[in-house]
């Protein structure tokens, strides 16, 4: 449990680098919605997959 | 918008979040520190949900948010997103939190770090810390209010008259800056009298509530730092004036550091 919780906030912790760094570099000069703003709404989308993948065999 | 329309959704509003306190208050069990703040961990997903919803979809959100799309444009997006993945800090630490809490009986996260660490100082740092950051958020809730009630009804309500119907209606920021000393003092100082308590979150929310509708920052202080000082010295000084407790406050005390004590805490 400790060790893979520990590997989905790396991914995470990569994928909130790439957020910042992504939009601001290689999709700066794209004005349309697929530029940043399709890559922020994926990045969401994994930052759900990665709290799911956290939780996923919680149980109280 | 009409200003009538508004005044009566204020109204409405404060309504049913006065009914829904009362009715809470009912269903208040033994009306313990948990119980209150916890629902005596027993909070189940959907309410547990819906907390978390209040907390997020504050004036922060639904007024600073909205504004910083319109003055950054998609911007905006990509700072909502960072921050909502910070959702991960919940779904990793709080299955832990969860866990110790129910063991050791911990409420808030100062008092937990403070067990583990052994050390009051820790607490009582982490605790006021959490304060200090507290002040920006809570008094960003104030203006947005006052900005949304001032907007909507092209300044019949002026932003300070919304100001001053949150600082009543919720009183949260200056509350939860001069109750600090109180609730932080309760389980250190055994001097500490109930008159002390009663000045300091009185007449410091007041300090606080006069600053704010004021406009005034003495020193360039924030009237949160002032409520704080305020609230420290009445506490301190109006506690050494009064007689000093008997039973309950040495029992209390007692009781945390034999329990602080069997459990390993030094």
């Amino acid at each position: 449990m400790e060790r893979r919780g520990i590997f989905w906030l790396g991914v995470l912790l990569m994928l909130v680098v790439l957020a910042f760094v992504a939009p601001y570099t290689v999709l700066s000069g794209v004005d349309r919605w697929y530029g940043a703003f399709l890559f922020w709404v994926l990045f969401a989308l994994a930052a759900i997959g990665v709290n799911f993948a956290i939780v996923r065999r919680w149980k109280d | 918008m009409s200003v009538g329309l508004v005044w009566a959704g204020v109204g409405i509003y404060v309504l049913i979040v006065t009914v829904v306190a009362f009715m809470a208050r009912g269903g208040m069990g033994s009306g313990s520190l948990v119980d209150y703040f916890l629902w005596n961990r027993d909070m189940g997903g959907i309410v547990g949900a819906l907390s978390y919803a209040a907390t997020t979809y504050s004036a922060f959100m639904l007024v600073g948010l909205a504004g910083l799309t319109y003055a950054g444009g998609v911007g905006a997006l990509g700072f909502e997103m960072v921050y909502f993945s910070g959702l991960v800090l919940v779904a990793f630490f709080g299955p832990r939190f969860l866990l110790v809490g129910k063991k050791f009986g911990y409420v808030t996260t100062s008092e937990m770090l403070g067990d583990r660490y052994g050390s009051r100082a820790v607490a009582v740092v982490v605790a006021l810390a959490n304060c200090v950051f507290l002040i920006p958020y809570s008094a960003v809730q104030l203006a947005g209010v006052g900005y949304l009630l001032d907007g909507t009804t092209g300044g019949a309500i002026p932003f300070l008259a919304g100001t001053v119907i949150v600082v009543l209606a919720v009183s949260s920021s200056a509350g939860l800056v001069v109750t600090v000393p109180a609730i932080v003092r309760a389980f250190f100082w055994r001097r500490g009298t109930a008159a002390g308590v009663l000045a300091s979150v009185v007449l410091g929310g007041a300090l606080v509530a006069f600053l704010e509708l004021a406009g005034l920052r003495p020193l360039g202080g924030a009237s949160g730092v002032w409520g704080f000082v305020a609230a420290v010295v009445l506490y301190v000084g109006v506690s050494f004036v009064m007689k000093a407790p008997e039973g309950k406050a040495a029992e209390f005390i007692g009781y945390l550091k034999r329990g602080l004590k069997d459990r390993g805490a030094v």
